[in-house]
């Protein structure tokens, strides 16, 4: 041909050949690190099956993120009709298409562990495994970003499972991470809040050192987030009571360790803080009589070298509980404790600071509180021989056969008394076994025990007493109060 | 003087080999002088187009030679001496007729002033200079032809290859390029023109080639070919034995339904014939008669044919 | 400067196409109309405004990458048929031009156009992302935590993820133009037409095709190997599908800028190669 041979053109195209399969060879890896490296554990698979052929092939036109969001927010139509249960085998569609969207996850798991509620609004326990399994999935795809793990310690295992050593777990994990930025991606700091509640966390579990540090932590933290908010200027406001937050939480840590455990150093620890506090123009008035009684209860109790010790007088808690069967699946329970009476505040350290008593003799006779209230007693009832799974991989298949309820009853002036209605709901509550197991306790750890109940009978309990129910056994360091029946079917049915 | 093309035994079938189908040029064999305007005719489907084609490398021969000044068909250095019209030629639409022009200009890697001075140059000479800033799409059959020999003038070429040049022109235009294509041929260039215009073809060319059914049926100058100084003598009611006796004399005879004519050279011829036909046919006319290109195309045409 | 003549008559020509239009004109009407799509999710734990933007992201790079396949499907089949049936082949044929400056040409000019249409419905997209960040603002604390916070943070504004994803859209179908490219040399629009399909299908494949020829497979060797050749010499179209990544930066500490570098010189190679095969069928194509 007139434009020469061809021969140099093929041995171009061999070399061409060989560089597109280097330059594959070599973005191949490159490209597996970059995408999702988890896959959902269980449940994927089968749904594969289960998609409509167009959704098949739109995942691979690159349109997987977009179902996702769009099933999403069909999800958000479900909840409104109120079909809970709907909502669920589109958290695992979604999360499979999208590993990375943590706000699937989280709220996924908030519909499992809150959502299926019977007609007297009581969450299906049932459903709290798979919650924390898919929490689990979810950490394990997106392991470097604070959300889930803060999401898994506090929302589910302190306030749902009430599991606070797991709970602390969690949190601390979140502590070492930081976010990202919603849009941009790139690297944020955690929020601040997140600091705060592990060290509460540490407070509720009794490990007050790490708790101190952590509020240090936690201050030097807001301070860092209120420098970055000066440098953006982009906030409403640039709000500095964090800091007293972080202030007057560490400063009320020692203050109750010196009440309570008759902790000296911890007492001027912690008065230092407040005098600071006191110290300020706006400081408040309650704060600054609070402070100046806290002052002259030191000064006293250092110069007679008498150190409180409200936490170790043992109190009686002559804690007597009844169960009655009133009708199948119906039941009363009712019960008696003596937190507090009214008449145990007037020789406590922390009144210095509190004048809980004083204000209370103030009252009129008719209106003075006798008890303080606050305290809930915890009743679970379940099939005797019932172990809440610890699933692997997330799976929303309950066994509709078990039975597990639980909840608590509020005291009031020392009694307590509530009807449990089980007998409305058989698809929550079965009732199929034969034996069952009720444990009714006191744990006396908030959100359960206030900490004015705690001023007097200590974070743990310490001064609980009790002749039949006193449990020391369970948590290693507490005093519960525990009380276990077997019941039979006749029992309950 | 130099071939400006030479075709030797070309033949180009398409898609196939020799055996199984027809070539649309079937070992054809022709030159075209340089200076020489060249008129290639033929019906259509003849293989005018696909000759022409061959020569531009285009398409490429199965068999044969072709060469285009003194260069392979397809040379690249070739084509800066040579253009091409197209019949029914199609631009960019969305360009301007000066842009088109610009374009083609680009093709020939003219710098910037040169191709400025050249579009108004060209504009001018085919008459559109006013129109020049018009996108093709507002312009009309007459118009995109002028833009069509425009773009082929560009580089002052020295053989122009034009397949119907004057189609859907009005008659003045029509004449502005017979006139221009003429002046080509003064000026020495080689115009390699194709066209069913016989007219055209009849006044402007030196010599002519008709091309039918893929083979040269007949080439050679006007001249030679329309036979100046032929007489035609016509007779009716002719015997059967009536073309037998004229032959000898006659350069051809051809029979029209009912009437015979004979074509003969010279004038003794015309009297040997008369004399061979008394007696034998009714004579209608002896008329003398210079063939048209026309008469010449439609009778081959059909002899072919038959 | 004739390769660039014929880019630049491609360009204007492809632009000028309906058909084009109208997908270009589509694509953005959906991406601003996506602004609307997403709710703010009542139910949330978190402001729905994340879950807002990743719709309005992974809609719009979806959306994108759609119209600049369809784009360079329906320019990429008629690029020489086209020249040929209006015979405007014939007069670029004739002037000096040697058929691979034609060829690349056309190509360079396809490329254009391609990078004109997606950089229009890229900067609509980024500017829609920006929109929609504006007044997104961070999930405030739990309210049990009965804390006061630090001020609503804004989000970040300007996601660069979203340039590297629209760069990557470009450069995938750029691959996708030079295999259809190829073909047009030979084949009419409408075969070509579904041939392209088929090619980007098994090209969007590739993660399957590379499962089937690993060491791990089942296969016999002679299958395994038969993948590996698909694998490598089909398009793999894959490599260019980064937008979970995209969507979702924080799963990765791979630098964005070296992968796009790369699969960049991937595009590179693979339309040189297809370009030169259509060089080396045009130069004996009959016209």
């Amino acid at each position: 041909m007139y434009e020469g041979s061809s021969k140099p053109l093929w041995l171009l195209v061999v070399a061409l050949l060989i560089a597109v399969a280097c330059t594959q060879y070599v973005a191949d890896p490159i490209q597996y690190r970059l995408q999702a490296k988890a896959k959902p554990t269980g449940g994927g698979g089968e749904l594969m099956v289960q998609l409509p052929g167009q959704f098949i092939v739109a995942s691979f036109a690159g349109f997987k993120e977009v179902i996702a969001g769009a099933l999403w927010v069909r999800a958000d139509t479900f909840f409104h009709a109120g079909q809970y249960e709907a909502i669920i085998p589109i958290v695992r569609l979604v999360t499979w298409l999208d590993p990375h969207n943590v706000d699937v996850y989280s709220t996924g798991a908030w519909h499992l562990d809150y959502n299926f509620v019977d007609t007297n609004q009581m969450s299906d326990k049932r459903y709290i495994p798979a919650a924390v399994a898919l929490l689990r999935e979810g950490i394990r795809n997106n392991p470097d970003i604070w959300d889930l793990y803060f999401e898994l310690g506090w929302t589910h295992y302190n306030k749902k499972i009430l599991d606070y050593e797991k709970a602390v777990e969690y949190i601390e994990k979140a502590c070492t991470k930081d976010g990202v930025d919603p849009n941009t991606g790139q690297r944020v700091p955690r929020p601040e809040y997140v600091d705060r509640m592990l060290a509460h966390m540490y407070e509720k579990v009794g490990r007050f050192d790490d708790a101190i540090k952590q509020w240090h932590k936690a201050r030097k933290r807001v301070e860092e987030a209120i420098a970055r908010e000066r440098k953006r200027k982009k906030t409403k406001f640039i709000d500095t009571t964090s800091l007293d937050v972080c202030d007057r939480n560490l400063g009320l840590l020692y203050l109750r360790m010196a009440w309570r455990y008759g902790d000296m150093e911890a007492y001027r620890k912690g008065l230092e803080i407040y005098k600071r506090l006191a110290s300020r123009k706006d400081a408040p008035a309650q704060l600054v009589e609070a402070t100046k009684g806290a002052e002259v209860d030191y000064a006293r109790r250092f110069a007679t070298n008498n150190p409180p010790r409200d936490a170790l007088k043992p109190l009686d808690a002559n804690f007597e509980v009844t169960w009655k069967k009133v009708a199948p699946k119906v039941f009363i329970i009712k019960g008696k404790v003596n937190l507090v009476p009214a008449s145990e505040y007037k020789d406590l350290a922390s009144e210095c600071f509190t004048h809980w008593y004083r204000d209370n003799q103030k009252a009129p006779p008719d209106q003075r509180k006798l008890w303080r209230d606050g305290c809930r007693i915890r009743w679970i009832l379940r099939d005797y021989d019932y172990k809440m799974p610890d699933l692997k991989t997330f799976s929303y298949k309950i066994d509709k056969t078990k039975t597990i309820a639980w909840d608590s009853v509020y005291v009031s002036g020392g009694t307590f008394s509530d009807r449990i209605d089980l007998s409305q709901d058989p698809d929550f509550y079965p009732f199929k076994a034969e034996k069952y197991k009720l444990t009714i306790l006191f744990v006396p750890q908030q959100a359960e025990c206030p900490d004015y109940v705690q001023d007097r009978i200590g974070w743990k309990g310490e001064a609980l007493r009790d002749k039949r129910y006193l449990d020391t056994r369970t948590q290693p360091g507490f005093h519960l109060l525990r009380k276990e029946m077997v019941l039979t079917k006749k029992d309950v049915l | 003087m130099a071939e400006a093309i030479a075709v030797k035994n070309l033949t180009k079938v398409y898609g196939g080999t020799l055996k199984d189908r027809v070539p649309a040029v079937d070992n054809i064999s022709f030159t075209v002088s340089e200076g020489e305007i060249f008129g290639f005719i033929g019906p259509n489907g003849a293989g005018k187009t696909t000759t022409i084609k061959i020569l531009l490398g285009l398409l490429f021969p199965t068999s044969g030679e072709a060469q285009v000044l003194g260069m392979p068909a397809g040379d690249i250095e070739t084509k800066r001496r040579i253009s091409y019209l197209p019949e029914s030629p199609y631009f960019y639409e969305h360009m301007t007729g000066a842009e088109v022009i610009d374009f083609y200009c680009r093709l020939f890697r003219m710098g910037a002033a040169e191709r400025k001075k050249k579009t108004e140059e060209l504009l001018e000479r085919v008459g559109l200079a006013e129109d020049g800033h018009r996108t093709l799409r507002q312009y009309s059959k007459g118009m995109l032809q002028r833009i069509g020999i425009a773009q082929a003038l560009i580089n002052d070429p020295d053989l122009l290859f034009l397949d119907e040049p004057t189609s859907g022109l009005d008659p003045i235009a029509h004449k502005d390029i017979t006139e221009l294509i003429a002046s080509l041929g003064k000026q020495g260039k080689t115009v390699f023109l194709s066209s069913h215009q016989l007219g055209d073809v009849e006044t402007v060319c030196d010599r002519v080639a008709i091309i039918h059914r893929g083979k040269i049926v007949k080439i050679g100058t006007l001249e030679d070919l329309l036979r100046a100084g032929r007489t035609v003598i016509t007779f009716a009611k002719a015997g059967s034995d009536l073309v037998e006796e004229v032959k000898p004399h006659a350069e051809r005879v051809s029979a029209d339904g009912e009437l015979v004519r004979v074509y003969v050279e010279s004038e003794e011829d015309v009297h040997s014939v008369l004399d061979a036909a008394r007696g034998k046919a009714t004579l209608v006319s002896v008329l003398p008669q210079r063939q048209t290109l026309e008469d010449l195309f439609v009778e081959i045409v059909r002899e072919v044919r038959k | 400067m004739i390769i660039w003549s014929i880019a630049k008559t491609t360009v204007g020509d492809a632009l000028r196409k309906k058909v084009l239009q109208i997908f270009l004109v589509v694509a953005i009407g959906l991406i601003i109309i996506s602004l609307s799509f997403s709710q703010t999710l009542s139910f949330s734990s978190r402001a729905g405004s994340s879950t807002d933007i990743m719709l309005v992201k992974s809609f719009g790079l979806g959306l994108m990458a759609v119209a600049a396949w369809l784009i360079s499907l329906v320019m990429g089949v008629s690029l020489i048929p086209q020249e040929i049936e209006r015979r405007t082949i014939y007069t670029i044929l004739a002037k000096p031009v040697k058929r691979y400056e034609f060829i690349v040409g056309k190509y360079l000019g396809a490329v254009l156009t391609l990078a004109i249409n997606v950089a229009i419905m890229g900067i609509v997209f980024i500017a829609v992302c920006v929109f929609k960040a504006m007044g997104a603002e961070q999930p405030p604390t739990p309210e049990e935590s009965g804390l006061a916070i630090v001020g609503m943070q804004q989000v970040g504004l300007f996601d660069w993820n979203m340039v590297w994803g629209v760069i990557m859209i470009f450069l995938q179908f750029t691959v996708l133009t030079s295999v259809i490219l190829f073909f047009s040399v030979f084949l009419t629009p409408t075969v070509n037409f579904f041939m392209g399909l088929g090619i980007y299908i098994v090209g969007v494949m590739a993660p399957l095709t590379e499962t089937l020829s690993s060491k791990e497979s089942q296969l016999h060797p002679v299958l395994k190997a038969f993948y590996r050749v698909i694998h490598t010499i089909v398009p793999n179209f894959d490599k260019f599908n980064v937008t979970n990544t995209l969507l979702h930066p924080e799963t990765h500490i791979e630098s964005m800028a070296r992968y796009t570098g790369i699969v960049t010189l991937y595009a590179l190679f693979y339309s040189l190669l297809m370009m030169l095969l259509a060089i080396i069928v045009f130069r004996k194509k009959e016209v």
